[in-house]
């Protein structure tokens, strides 16, 4: 440490103290010596730093980000996983209210039978009728009034009367769509009853106890030439159609019931060595002249056989009864995507979808699930031999496909599990492409329970999921409303003109959950406008929501807060990973020089050229969805830069004396990287992981918001990306302005930090 | 000279502004330099040289501020130009058109004083197109016989000026339209010689011309700037912290400790008639090879510490830290200028007092 | 007169512009066949395709072949610009690439090349004035729009300019043919300025911190001692020497830039290259989305080779000395 000291210029005295590290590297290491040279060092370092105003602030905001990372519990005003109550979420002038609808009149013991789940008759704008009905031959009817059109108070029971009908019935359904009568079925009895009065009006055995009553009641209820409505019904061993002549003067008299086909199950089976397995759909009657086409699930496959109605016993196609008319088995499907790796379509399919009813005529389509994220659609052009099929899929592994629902706009709307969370998405039949946001949309924290429905009044789908939470939909699949269904009881369907609504009707802004609990009715009506997200304020519970809520009415400010947990760790283990190995690059490119040099330099610049982020997403698709991956990704997209100057700072280091002294003395290139270079090196390391860190914060938000983030973790890219797919964008600007501020500022931070550090480092800068 | 000086500083004052204070950067300044006459301007690095030459055509930073005093250039007070709060409009067209029109610097040639990007031969032209007024003043009977019955451009005029400047400065004439990064160190310095002769100034600010140079090439380029000095008869300010060399070059000598002067003589008196202690620890500093091994280890001695930093300097004369004549007036007040011979100021209560025939106690 | 030096930094620039074009291919071939589901099983997607047409393309694509072979045809495809037909959109990806292209671009192209010559004077300006309210201003606002996330500024604008004032519409491209040039502008102005502003940012802060470094030099204090005007001394020398770094830059914001521009594609639903590329990517269209990557890099490398033979003209002493 002789004669180094002051030899420059007087007049750069104070700049940069002489580097006395070079000598004392020499001596044998001590660490006390190394702890007191590191706490000079700082306390130079801290000396130059404060004078540093942007730094300053920089060091300011970030330890407000910290502080909000580590006492994110104590300072939020809610759980993660709180969600607004439902008197917030609803307007002011919105009325919530259970009825219970006790009209039990004249029944001596009705807690003795078996009542039956609410059904529902809804006329063209409301709700009209509420029907529970038991297995001891009652009924009770309740007139509602659905006020919500005049802006009144939700649901109102107006009367309420009640009925005999047959014993036993298990199944009540407003059937066609005038409602002119209702069908019910008592083991093997099928009964008409009147609309109003439940008288039955017609009475048929039909020899066999149906199970399956598919698509029987829909708008497109198969008609034939005589307009007479075909009804198809099957259960393990019989298949069969009767068809009716409804009460319409064209058509002469209301006349009984009559069968024209039935197909037993051992004679489909004999016929075809195959047997059926699952609910049989109808379809494209128009197409089978005189006949119906009913598609059924079999062990190994996919068969349509044809039934025959016309009372002239014409047939079409020299078809025998119970012969199939196309028969595609699920080995032809698997030969047909010609690959090992293609999950096998499981025995059972999970759903069978009958096509759009626009589609023309002519065109079968049936959807198979498999236990992995592949649907397939199969596609049998009718009158050839010829078929077809499309792989409907997800480029995310998860979730797993549930349920495959028809809607009537054309679209397929797909449920999804992935065991905790919720997913739908609506698909194209045709191209099997995801459709909306091209993504599956994870709309609850519970998995979807049964079917989705599409409501035509308000263009809505609806569904509920295992929470008890109620789900509704815009057309482009981004959330409308949701809220609590009323708790206990048996939830099922109100049904109106023959289409079903879960659990739930709804109309110009009426939700309903119905729940029957013996004998009584529950009816909670809700009235007004879903609100959320919310802007911020105080609100009917009394809660604050500081910064407002997100559409599930979950609190802005709370994700904010946790969010900021995880953006600190990815920003600084993808800061921390990219900036190590930008080092050891570095380090070994300027130490090793020559080809090593050239060969890692190449590369360098290739990472500095690469339109990053366009990468990043292909290695986002390859790796799938997690935090892990983020990180990953962002430290390999990142390290070039460091590398180029680590190398740059190695190559002015490694031709100084004491580098030199150390290799002379037998230091091996590891020890003199390891021990000489290295710690020399070490603060640039630390600067360019600062800028690193402030990097890596809006790639995580971008990568994000692209749909390549971790739908399980809560990031201010996320919560943005949320805001997207809810489509509340152009609404919300709560919710859309302070995750954006959060990242700007918790970025600027660090950048401004890194600032002020590369004037500390870098004495060239401080001259100015 | 009874028409007064060519150059007369007078009393200058000239302060930075920076975050913690002031810099006195230029404190109290006099010196003048008459027609054809070299001053050599010495003092170890940081005293203020460079910035005080540079004060006379105000090529100062934004934050520098002319307090006081006066720079009379031929007559005509610089300092006028200056703004009422002292501060500099660098861009001023009146101070713009004195620039190197009739003040130029002879620049550090290594230190990066070309531009880069640009041919040397235009940056010359740049500097003689920026003052087209003086282009007539360029033109020679050879260039007359030349051009003789055709119409010149201005850009000829420049271009042939630049050819003969490079011969001047013994360049070779092909060098003109290469970049500076293809001259050597020598070259370089030429070429900055060649620049600032451009427009036939009256008065040059050489800035430690050679002092990146190798001793050779040093000496040659020194000579050469003598010689073209002499031809031209211009006046010059030689700037350096190399008290010999400036010594052969100028016929006066000014040396400045921390922002003052300390002395001003002519060169062969300030040498042997040295008076301010700093002066004479400066002579004493050159190595000799002439003189017995006691007296080289005597001479050799130099001046321990180092300048001051000039914010907050030290009060009253501010050598008195280094000074071993140091006494408490020497603390508390700043020395007036003794007149100890003819044209030989000193600014030390010590010489003061002796030259008054008191004893320095 | 021919400068040989420059001929020969031009030709090596070219020549590692084209090998990293091989590598970027190769990566992304090889990330492309480690995607989890494999462009077999999406072949037969489209229910147009019968599979007398998917073995014919299973042939045509080679997909029976063994890895290497097929990295090689895949190779000559994207270096041909064969780039085959879509599998959700059953047509040629080069016409869908066709229109697309010159959007993105446009978009692109507009947003570099305005950004780089606004923050050059800008930067120049404020680096030349340092201190003042402009400067600080301009450093402020700079800084935070380097830092924001580019889709939330596209967000936040698109809630402000389109929605709230009406100024510009909701979508990024006119919807009827032809499309009217003042249309286009129209529609593509606020993706357009948000692009532009987020590299801005970054050029003027970099200008900036270059200006304050080249003012320090001394052939600055040489050309204002020539008495030549403020303006000559702030653009020929100042702002002139100070653009070499920010050229060497380029490179970075290029890839930064195209980044952005993807990102907003997506933000104002712009359909270009970017838009194309992400849709792709999440219906794993493979050759549509190999197409796109390979366009949207070669449209950066591009750039860079521009901006490297730019330099090589900029600086006169990257012609004597490599």
């Amino acid at each position: 440490m002789s004669g180094t000291k002051n030899d420059g210029m007087p007049g750069a005295a104070g700049m940069m103290e002489p580097d006395e590290e070079e000598t004392e590297l020499l001596t044998v290491p001590n660490w006390k010596r190394t702890l007191s040279r590191w706490r000079r060092s700082f306390s130079r370092g801290w000396k130059l730093y404060k004078q540093s105003k942007a730094g300053l602030t920089g060091l300011t905001i970030m330890f407000i980000f910290v502080f909000m990372a580590v006492f994110a519990p104590w300072i939020a005003p809610y759980d993660l996983d709180f969600l607004a109550p439902q008197e917030d979420v609803f307007l002011a002038d919105n009325v919530h209210e259970v009825i219970e609808a006790n009209a039990t009149l004249g029944l001596d013991d009705p807690a003795s039978e078996l009542w039956y789940p609410p059904v529902g008759y809804r006329g063209d704008q409301r709700l009209e009728e509420v029907i529970i009905y038991s297995d001891g031959g009652h009924a009770l009817k309740f007139v509602v009034d659905d006020k919500a059109i005049e802006g009144g108070r939700g649901l109102q029971i107006l009367s309420n009367s009640t009925h005999v009908i047959p014993q036993n019935i298990t199944i009540l359904l407003p059937t066609t769509f005038r409602n002119e009568h209702f069908t019910a079925f008592a083991g093997d009895t099928m009964y008409e009853l009147t609309f109003d009065t439940f008288i039955v009006r017609a009475e048929v055995s039909l020899d066999f106890e149906p199970i399956w009553y598919s698509n029987l009641w829909n708008r497109w209820s198969p008609q034939n030439s005589e307009g007479e409505y075909l009804h198809s019904f099957a259960n393990e061993t019989t298949l069969a159609m009767c068809a009716r002549i409804p009460p319409n003067p064209a058509y002469g008299e209301f006349r009984e019931k009559r069968f024209y086909d039935i197909v037993t199950m051992d004679d489909f089976n004999e016929t075809n060595g195959t047997t059926i397995i699952g609910e049989p759909i109808i379809l494209n009657i128009p197409l089978v002249e005189n006949g119906s086409m009913i598609v059924v699930p079999t062990t190994e496959g996919i068969a349509a056989i044809y039934l025959d109605y016309n009372k002239t016993g014409g047939r079409v196609r020299n078809v025998a009864i119970g012969e199939m008319l196309w028969y595609v088995t699920y080995e032809e499907i698997r030969d047909f995507w010609d690959r090992d790796s293609v999950e096998p379509i499981p025995n059972r399919p999970i759903s069978i979808a009958k096509e759009h009813p626009s589609e023309p005529i002519g065109k079968d389509r049936i959807i198979l699930a498999t236990d992995s994220q592949f649907l397939y659609s199969v596609l049998r052009i009718n009158g050839t031999n010829n078929w077809t099929s499309t792989l409907v899929t997800s480029s995310m592994r998860e979730p797993r496909p549930m349920g495959i629902w028809p809607t009537f706009r054309g679209n397929l709307v797909v449920t999804g599990t992935t065991g905790e969370l919720g997913f739908i998405a609506s698909v194209d039949p045709e191209t099997g492409s995801i459709r909306g946001n091209r993504t599956w949309y994870n709309m609850t924290g519970a998995p979807i329970v049964g079917r989705p429905d599409y409501i035509f009044s308000s263009r809505n789908y609806i569904f509920m999921t295992e929470a008890q939470q109620i789900v509704i939909l815009k057309e482009t699949m981004q959330l409308d409303a949701t809220f609590q269904a009323v708790g206990g009881g048996t939830h099922t369907t109100i049904s109106y003109v023959g289409n079903i609504v879960n659990n739930v009707g709804s109309a110009q802004g009426n939700y309903y959950s119905m729940v029957t609990v013996d004998a009584v009715l529950w009816v909670q009506s809700v009235s007004g406008t879903y609100t959320a997200p919310l802007p911020p304020g105080v609100y009917t519970s009394g809660n604050r929501y500081i910064l407002g809520t997100d559409v599930f009415g979950g609190d802005i400010f709370t994700q904010l807060l946790y969010a900021t947990r995880t953006e600190l760790v990815v920003g600084l283990v993808a800061a921390v990973i990219s900036a190590g190995l930008g080092t050891i690059v570095g380090l070994i490119s300027g130490y090793y020089g020559g080809w090593v040099d050239t060969i890692l330099m190449r590369l360098t610049d290739i990472f500095l050229t690469l339109p990053i982020l366009v990468v990043a997403l292909l290695l986002a698709a390859v790796l799938g969805p997690s935090i892990g991956n983020i990180i990953l990704i962002i430290a390999i997209f990142s390290w070039a830069g460091v590398a180029r100057v680590i190398r740059a700072q190695t190559l002015s280091l490694k031709n100084r004396a004491f580098i030199d002294a150390a290799r002379v003395s037998g230091a091996s290139n590891r020890t003199i990287i390891l021990r000489h270079l290295g710690p020399n090196v070490l603060p640039l390391t630390f600067l360019y992981m600062v800028f690193t860190i402030s990097a890596a914060i809006i790639t995580e938000a971008i990568l994000a918001f692209l749909g390549m983030g971790d739908p399980t973790a809560t990031t201010w890219g996320m919560m943005l990306q949320f805001l997207q797919i809810s489509g509340n964008t152009l609404t919300a600007p709560w919710w859309l302005l302070p995750p954006g501020l959060a990242i700007t500022l918790l970025s600027l931070a660090f950048y401004l930090i890194g600032r002020a550090f590369d004037e500390v480092v870098n004495p060239r800068l401080r001259a100015r | 000279m009874n028409m007064g000086h060519l150059l007369e500083v007078n009393d200058l004052v000239m302060h930075f502004k920076i975050q913690d204070g002031w810099v006195e950067a230029v404190d109290h300044v006099t010196f003048h330099v008459d027609e054809g006459e070299t001053l050599g301007v010495v003092g170890e690095s940081g005293c203020g040289k460079t910035t005080t030459a540079y004060a006379i055509t105000q090529l100062l930073p934004r934050n520098a501020f002319i307090k006081g005093g006066s720079i009379k250039f031929k007559g005509k007070d610089l300092t006028e130009f200056v703004n009422d709060d002292g501060t500099i409009d660098i861009f001023n067209q009146a101070i713009r058109d004195i620039r190197w029109d009739q003040i130029s610097i002879i620049f550090q040639g290594a230190m990066d004083a070309l531009n880069p990007v640009y041919r040397v031969g235009d940056q010359i032209e740049e500097a003689i197109m920026a003052h087209t007024d003086s282009l007539p003043g360029l033109i020679d009977d050879e260039f007359r016989e030349k051009f003789a019955g055709m119409r010149v451009e201005e850009r000829e005029i420049a271009r042939y000026r630049i050819e003969k400047l490079y011969d001047i400065v013994n360049l070779n004439r092909d060098r003109i339209d290469h970049y500076p990064h293809e001259y050597s160190g020598g070259m370089k310095q030429r070429a900055l010689i060649a620049m600032a002769l451009a427009l036939r100034p009256d008065f040059i600010i050489a800035d430690e011309p050679t002092t990146a140079l190798d001793v050779i090439t040093s000496y040659k380029i020194l000579k050469e700037i003598k010689r073209i000095q002499e031809e031209h008869n211009q006046s010059m300010m030689m700037i350096s912290h190399d008290i010999s060399r400036v010594a052969e070059m100028s016929n006066r000598m000014a040396v400045m400790y921390a922002g003052r002067i300390a002395e001003t003589a002519r060169t062969t008196d300030l040498f042997c008639d040295a008076q301010h202690p700093y002066t004479i620890g400066l002579i004493n500093s050159i190595p000799t090879i002439l003189g017995t091994k006691e007296e080289m280890k005597d001479r050799l001695k130099g001046i321990p510490g180092s300048p001051p930093p000039l914010v907050n300097p030290p009060k009253g004369c501010r050598f008195h830290p280094r000074c071993k004549y140091m006494k408490d007036k020497c603390k508390k007040y700043s020395p007036k200028p003794a007149e100890v011979g003819p044209d030989h100021l000193v600014w030390c209560w010590k010489a003061d007092a002796e030259n008054r025939g008191h004893e320095w106690k | 007169m021919v400068n040989w030096n420059l001929i020969r930094y031009i030709v090596g620039r070219i020549i590692q512009t084209f090998i990293t074009l091989l590598i970027i291919l190769t990566v992304t071939f090889i990330l492309f066949e480690m995607l989890p589901a494999t462009p077999i099983d999406l072949l037969s997607q489209n229910p147009l395709i019968k599979p007398s047409q998917k073995e014919y393309m299973i042939e045509l694509f080679g997909f029976d072949r063994p890895p290497f072979e097929r990295y090689l045809i895949y190779m000559r495809n994207m270096l041909t610009f064969d780039f085959g037909i879509s599998y959700t959109q059953g047509v040629s990806v080069n016409d869908l690439l066709a229109e697309r292209i010159p959007r993105t671009l446009f978009l692109f192209g507009m947003a570099v090349v305005i950004s780089y010559v606004v923050g050059i004077l800008v930067g120049a300006y404020i680096g030349w004035r340092r201190g003042g309210i402009a400067d600080g201003s301009a450093v402020l606002t700079s800084l935070l729009f380097y830092n924001m996330p580019s889709f939330w500024i596209g967000l936040i604008f698109l809630f402000i300019f389109s929605f709230q004032l009406g100024w510009f519409p909701l979508t990024a491209w006119p919807q009827v043919y032809p499309y009217r040039w003042w249309e286009v502008v129209h529609h593509t102005f606020l993706p357009l300025i948000t692009l532009v502003l987020l590299s801005l940012a970054g050029t003027i802060l970099l200008m900036r911190t270059s200006m304050l470094e080249t003012i320090g030099e001394n052939y600055i204090l040489t050309a204002v001692a020539k008495g030549i005007p403020e303006r000559s001394v702030l653009f020929k020398h100042a702002a002139r020497n100070a653009t070499l770094p920010v050229a060497t830059a380029f490179v970075i914001s290029l890839a930064f830039a195209m980044g952005g521009a993807v990102v907003l594609e997506q933000v104002f639903s712009f359909p270009g290259v970017g838009l194309l590329y992400i849709d792709s990517l999440t219906s794993l269209d493979f050759p549509t989305a190999s197409a796109t990557l390979y366009i949207l890099a070669l449209m950066v490398l591009i750039g860079n080779l521009f901006a490297d033979i730019l330099y090589g003209f900029l600086d006169p002493r990257i012609r004597v000395t490599e």
